[in-house]
């Protein structure tokens, strides 16, 4: 019975992407359709299929060797004669072996409206405040999808309230308050899930735990002030009051044989900064992190949590290394926190990124399919690790996108040795409309 | 005597080199006033074959006396990239300040404006092509007159100032009675001919500016062509220096 329902919802997720193709693309480079005089609806979106092969035995038998998934969005946005912009993105994903990874999200649901002072943006929506390139300590104020792929995992919007202010002045300025109204929970990788550490985790809500009595309905906040400083660098400065949106895990004894999500109430204060001096760029993000409970680590020591993490670096382009017109960039990052040096089970949380650089180089064609080749990786200068990623990526016939990728993994210290078997081929074909 | 001879040569170098700039000067005067510009952008990308892929961008800028223009693309296909946005705040003497909105990410990221040779999209004309408002960036010469199109002409020799460029020289043909720009050969770091650019469509506009409708440009050596139309036009439309910024960058162009 299962199979049947899964069967016709693939059928039925298929059908529906082919019309809404077959429908959008009667418009071909319109990209909108104009419903009236003050209202345009304008739209893309990706109809797709991704791949995974893992090389390496796995450590539990239900782990599968390959995965395979369907994959498709849709973006359509509606603009007004004023100005106002109501956007709606969503995103699905079907796995046909798991059906834990199947996805139907909103990513984006909000009404926008802006003046030159004021700006209002309220609904489900997904921020960026990032600046770096490898490990965002900054970014956090989205939950992650880790079930769907734990390495590189989807943001999850939020639903908030953002206003933005900017003064009139000579620099600009801009003030920010963020709301949000309910605390997202994420989705931990179980069996099958190749990314699964084997012990059994509870991902249902119900089951959640809080470091708050409001639980869920907790009031979260931010607040941020950006401006550029030496005409060239452009910061941001942010306090963050909420939970930290990684769960610690705690044992679920007596009532359940596993592990349950505890999330727990963080201050976290900082800045990123990204700008241009001479021929580099530099960047950089910077984040002290206080708990706001005392909490009891692996090891069982109550311990109350405070940190200060980093990632800063700079990129640098050589413009035709070896053929004209092609480039090759070059970034190095360090990645770190007051905590380096100590072992993962004095953490209060997942934090494998603690001494870390990261060195990555993009080789860009610049032909009329964006061809790119790109190697990145993040060296453990303390312990040896090495994860490493291989990427060719190219755009084909104008509207299919296709990359191929190798994830690999030598690691020997906790916490990433738990998923050296998740090594891996990446194929991602997608068709672009 | 001889003496005499070098001064009177060194003189007339001088008073041609004042010529050269002085037309480069009317020149940009033809293409400035605008107050404010809004257009489409449709680009052809022609390889030796002559297979041919299309590209759409929706281009506003916004004039600031003085200062650096500050401009907006948004690029409307290919579809992987609809709605990445390049805001621009083009120095008129030193290095243009670039971000660049990834929509996918929602990441707005400053970006190298040191890349000035670089391809524009794939596309034949480089970053420095495009620019607009660089009259301070050249050092000028007059090197001769001659018809073209049936239209006689000066030939100004141009020399990048900057750092980074492309090219060594380029010989641009300007109108004499209008001193619009109708052609441009430039010679590359190896001394060698690289690009042909020729303007085509001239049309004035009621703030007295010129803008050309069909850029063609040639690359002799790749034997590959681009060609730029420019189609709804319009200047002094009212925009607002505010609205060039990096939160505009993020919400699609009307």
């Amino acid at each position: 019975m299962t199979e049947h329902i899964k069967s016709m919802f693939l059928a039925f997720l298929v059908r529906l992407t082919f019309f809404l193709t077959l429908f959008l693309c009667a418009n071909s480079y319109g990209q909108g359709i104009s419903l009236s005089e003050s209202l345009d609806l304008r739209y893309s979106g990706s109809i797709g299929a991704e791949g995974w092969y893992f090389p390496q035995t796995a450590p539990f038998a239900e782990m599968p060797d390959y995965t395979t998934s369907l994959r498709g969005q849709l973006d359509l946005t509606l603009q007004f004669d004023a100005p106002l912009e109501i956007r709606a993105n969503h995103r699905f994903q079907y796995d046909p072996d798991n059906s834990d990874r199947n996805r139907l999200e909103i990513e984006d649901l909000y009404l926008d409206y802006y003046s030159d002072n004021f700006e209002l943006r309220a609904g489900y929506q997904i921020f960026s405040w990032k600046t770096v390139e490898s490990v965002s300590q900054a970014d956090f104020l989205n939950q992650t999808d880790l079930e769907s792929d734990f390495l590189d995992a989807d943001k999850l919007s939020e639903l908030a309230l953002r206003l933005r202010l900017i003064p009139n002045s000579d620099i600009e300025q801009v003030f920010e308050l963020y709301y949000i109204a309910r605390m997202r929970t994420t989705q931990l990788p179980v069996l099958p899930n190749r990314f699964s550490i084997g012990t059994p985790v509870f991902n249902e809500r119900a089951d959640h735990t809080y470091l708050d009595e409001n639980e869920e309905w907790r009031p979260q906040f931010a607040i941020s002030y950006q401006r550029s400083f030496f005409d060239n660098v452009d910061t941001r400065f942010f306090y963050f009051n909420g939970y930290n949106r990684f769960p610690g895990l705690i044992s679920g004894f007596p009532d359940k044989a596993g592990l349950l999500h505890q999330y727990r109430p963080v201050h976290k204060a900082g800045m990123t900064f990204q700008g241009e001096i001479g021929p580099w760029l530099v960047k950089g993000e910077n984040v002290y992190t206080a708990y706001q409970d005392t909490l009891i680590n692996q090891l069982r020591e109550r311990i109350k949590p405070s940190f200060f993490a980093y990632t800063l670096g700079f990129e640098y382009t050589f413009y035709s290394p070896l053929i004209d017109g092609h480039d090759l960039g070059w970034i190095l990052e360090l990645i770190g926190d007051s905590d380096s040096g100590k072992d993962f089970e004095e953490l209060e949380s997942f934090r494998p990124f603690r001494n870390h650089l990261f060195t990555g180089f993009r080789y860009t064609f610049n032909n009329v399919g964006d061809r790119s080749l790109l190697f990145g990786a993040f060296v453990d200068y303390r312990e040896g690790d090495l994860l490493f990623q291989v990427e060719y990526e190219e755009r084909l016939m104008e509207v299919f996108t296709v990359k191929a990728a190798y994830n690999g993994l030598q690691v020997d210290t906790n916490p990433l040795t738990q998923f050296e078997h998740t090594e891996r081929f990446i194929l991602e074909i997608n068709y672009n409309f | 005597m001889k003496s005499f001879i070098i001064l009177i040569y060194l003189f007339g170098a001088v008073l041609f080199a004042q010529t050269g700039r002085e037309i480069a000067e009317k020149a940009n005067a033809t293409q400035r006033g605008f107050i404010d510009e809004s257009v489409n952008t449709t680009m052809y990308l022609i390889n030796a074959n002559q297979d041919t892929v299309i590209r759409h961008l929706k281009n506003l800028t916004i004039e600031r006396e003085n200062q650096e223009d500050y401009s907006l693309i948004q690029f409307l296909n290919p579809p992987d990239v609809r709605g990445t946005g390049l805001l621009t705040y083009q120095n008129p003497a030193g290095d243009d300040q670039q971000w660049l909105y990834l929509p996918e990410l929602r990441r707005v990221k400053k970006i190298s404006s040191r890349n000035k040779s670089g391809a524009f999209m794939a596309s034949e004309f480089a970053y420095e092509d495009i620019s607009g408002n660089t009259l301070d960036k050249f050092e000028y010469k007059l090197i001769g007159e001659e018809t073209y199109n049936g239209k006689p002409c000066y030939i100004v020799e141009r020399t990048p100032t900057y750092r980074n460029s492309g090219y060594t020289k380029i010989k641009s043909w300007f109108e004499k009675d209008t001193h619009l720009l109708v052609r441009s050969e430039y010679t590359d770091r190896k001394k060698s001919l690289l690009k042909v650019l020729t303007l085509e469509d001239y049309q004035q506009y009621e703030t007295g500016t010129y803008r050309a409708n069909t850029m063609r440009m040639e690359n002799l050596q790749t034997k590959k062509k681009s060609v730029l139309k420019f189609e709804e036009r319009q200047l002094k439309v009212g925009l607002d220096e505010k609205t060039f910024n990096k939160r505009s960058l993020q919400r699609l162009l009307k």
